[in-house]
């Protein structure tokens, strides 16, 4: 899969015309650049994809009838994960118009690009939707007496449902509108559009970030309805944002558009940060649940600790989503380079969806987190081949960089900042 | 010769100082020195290298250091006082219980980098210096207003004071100064 996307597509004229402008300005050729930059050949078929998508699909079919719950969490795991990435692209896309930025430019599309894959993942939800009963405890009438009241009216199937919905007819709705407006501007004559989308993605920022909290509330929260948290909506979002960074600059250096080693020492900084906002919150949390040790509360942690295998896999966390990024990052060298990017950006992707998984599996009970592995991986297959398909076929149908765009030479100027 | 600072060179405007620090560096010097009203676009790059790797890392390099000591200080602190020297029984939490050593440990370290930062880029800079030797030239003082200049020290090793005249008048400088310490 990685390879279809490497050999994408051939360069057009005016990326070529691009690039060579570059090239007058490169400070010195860097190894990954040209590793990038290999002859081109365009990927004619993405049906493998399908294929490979439908193979797997028929491998978890096998694994949900024999174990429906574990094949249900396994794809729950990789929906959430796959679906992050989506958010954090989005979250990413709609900040970069609402504070008119000029660096990110020429990297927009390829997160423009994951956030149209949204639709897709409304229908992928319908398997949630199916496997709800074996997800959620709160979907049986006997659980329900226990909740307080406003759970009663909060965790019902019927609403539950219609508020799926609701966050998707969002998502869509406003990712169709800004992908279009800048897809479209690649042809326009003026920047009437851009003016446009500076304009809309004030409310769907809003939008997603009300959309974002709850839909975490509704998937992964009420996993265990009679735990709650205030601040897991803002847990999961520096989530989305640190996998949705992580796939943009995967993408973005897989399509390899123009860029200079500026644009990686941005993207580095964000990655930093987002890392340390990350152990923040999540350290937040843990702190004050710890610390008040209250018997409705502890619960999440007493279920992700309370077996010698998943409390290790919780040290394990630390350690490779805060101590090793950090240590990694904090040199200039490493954010100034394609290489340790692109590492960087596939350990994080890594490690947060083993994060996710934290989140999701010890639910069950098992009480070693290898257990059946193969249900998880089949559903993540299923969703990443159809993710990086729909990617593939975006990327053939349209620029690969915003063409029109009022920033570009901004952004192709991108400078360093001491 | 001993108490020779260095050959202060001025210069009309900074097309002239661009030109004169080529010349100068093309001959061989090492350790100049630049002083302008104002930054000049590519100074920096010119005195770096356009290479990342010379750019000094003494001060990060430093704060990094300092950072840790503050860490592993704070983290002796506490752990000294609340299993060693006060014993205390919170909620029947073990004495050493590492979560909550967290926040005076991050706030420290914070500190300690915050403050090594300022005086270590103090020391770099040598300051607080009280006076300079080339305070003593009157026309330096036109270099808060129009004036550029370009400063050889005398502990370059190919510091010659009449080559070295000489060498400053050939690259197009208005007048040339022996700075003397005093």
């Amino acid at each position: 899969m990685i390879m279809a996307l490497y050999r994408l597509y051939p360069p057009s004229e005016a990326e070529m015309r691009i690039r060579l402008r570059r090239h007058g300005r490169t400070r010195r050729p860097q190894p990954y650049e040209n590793l990038f930059q290999v002859t081109p050949t365009t990927v004619k078929r993405d049906s493998f994809l399908m294929l490979l998508s439908m193979l797997f699909l028929t491998y978890w079919i096998i694994c949900w009838i024999s174990i429906p719950t574990r094949a249900s969490f396994g794809y729950l795991f990789a929906f959430i994960s796959m679906l992050t990435c989506v958010l954090g692209s989005s979250f990413f896309v709609l900040i970069q118009h609402a504070v008119r930025a000029g660096w990110s430019v020429i990297a927009r599309r390829s997160a423009e690009f994951i956030m149209e894959t949204v639709s897709l993942f409304a229908i992928l939800f319908l398997l949630v939707v199916i496997n709800m009963k074996d997800l959620y405890i709160w979907t049986d009438p006997s659980c329900n007496f226990e909740l307080a009241s406003i759970g009663m009216f909060y965790l019902n199937n019927v609403f539950w449902i219609i508020r799926g919905i609701g966050y998707f007819l969002v998502w869509i709705i406003s990712s169709k509108y800004i992908c279009q407006k800048s897809f479209n501007q690649d042809q326009a004559k003026n920047d009437s559009l851009s003016i446009t989308m500076q304009k809309a993605s004030y409310i769907f920022l809003l939008l997603y970030a009300y959309t974002t909290s709850f839909a975490s509330f509704d998937w992964v929260m009420s996993l265990q309805p009679h735990w709650f948290s205030s601040i897991f909506g803002i847990y999961f979002f520096a989530t989305c944002f640190l996998t949705g960074l992580a796939s943009i600059c995967f993408i973005f250096l897989l399509t390899r558009v123009p860029s200079n080693t500026n644009h990686m020492y941005d993207f580095g900084k964000l990655l930093f940060g987002f890392t340390i906002f990350w152990t923040y919150i999540a350290f937040s949390q843990f702190m004050l649940i710890w610390y008040s040790d209250l018997p409705e509360e502890i619960g999440f942690y007493t279920t992700r600790s309370n077996t010698e295998e998943w409390w290790r896999m919780s040290f394990y966390l630390i350690f490779f989503n805060f101590i090793v990024p950090f240590f990694f990052l904090i040199r200039k060298d490493n954010k100034w380079h394609y290489g340790p990017i692109f590492f960087m950006s596939m350990w994080t992707l890594f490690f947060q969806f083993i994060h996710i998984y934290w989140l999701i599996m010890p639910i069950l009970g098992e009480e070693k987190w290898w257990y059946s592995l193969d249900c998880d991986f089949s559903a993540m297959m299923i969703v990443m081949a159809l993710f990086i398909r729909k990617i593939i076929r975006s990327c053939r149908k349209y620029e690969l960089y915003p063409k029109n765009d009022p920033f570009l030479e901004e952004s192709l100027k991108c400078e360093k900042i001491h | 010769m001993n108490n020779i600072y260095g050959m202060l060179a001025e210069y009309e405007d900074q097309g002239t100082i661009f030109e004169g620090l080529t010349k100068i560096r093309s001959l061989g010097y090492k350790k100049i020195d630049i002083f302008s009203p104002f930054p000049i676009h590519g100074m920096e790059e010119m005195f770096m290298g356009k290479s990342l790797k010379r750019q000094s890392r003494k001060l990060s390099n430093t704060v990094f250091g300092f950072g840790m000591v503050g860490f592993l200080a704070i983290f002796g602190l506490i752990t000294w006082v609340s299993v060693f020297n006060y014993p205390l029984n919170i909620g029947g939490r073990p004495l050493m219980s590492f979560p909550a050593f967290i926040p005076p440990m991050f706030e420290i370290t914070i500190l300690f980098s915050g403050i090594t930062t300022v005086i270590t880029m103090l020391y770099l800079n040598g300051l607080p210096k009280w006076h300079n030797p080339l305070f003593n030239s009157v026309k330096f003082k036109r270099v808060t207003d129009d004036r550029f200049f370009l400063l050889i020290y005398a502990t370059d090793c190919r510091f010659n004071s009449t080559q070295t005249q000489i060498d400053l008048m050939k690259s197009n400088a208005l007048s040339v100064e022996v700075i003397l310490k005093d």
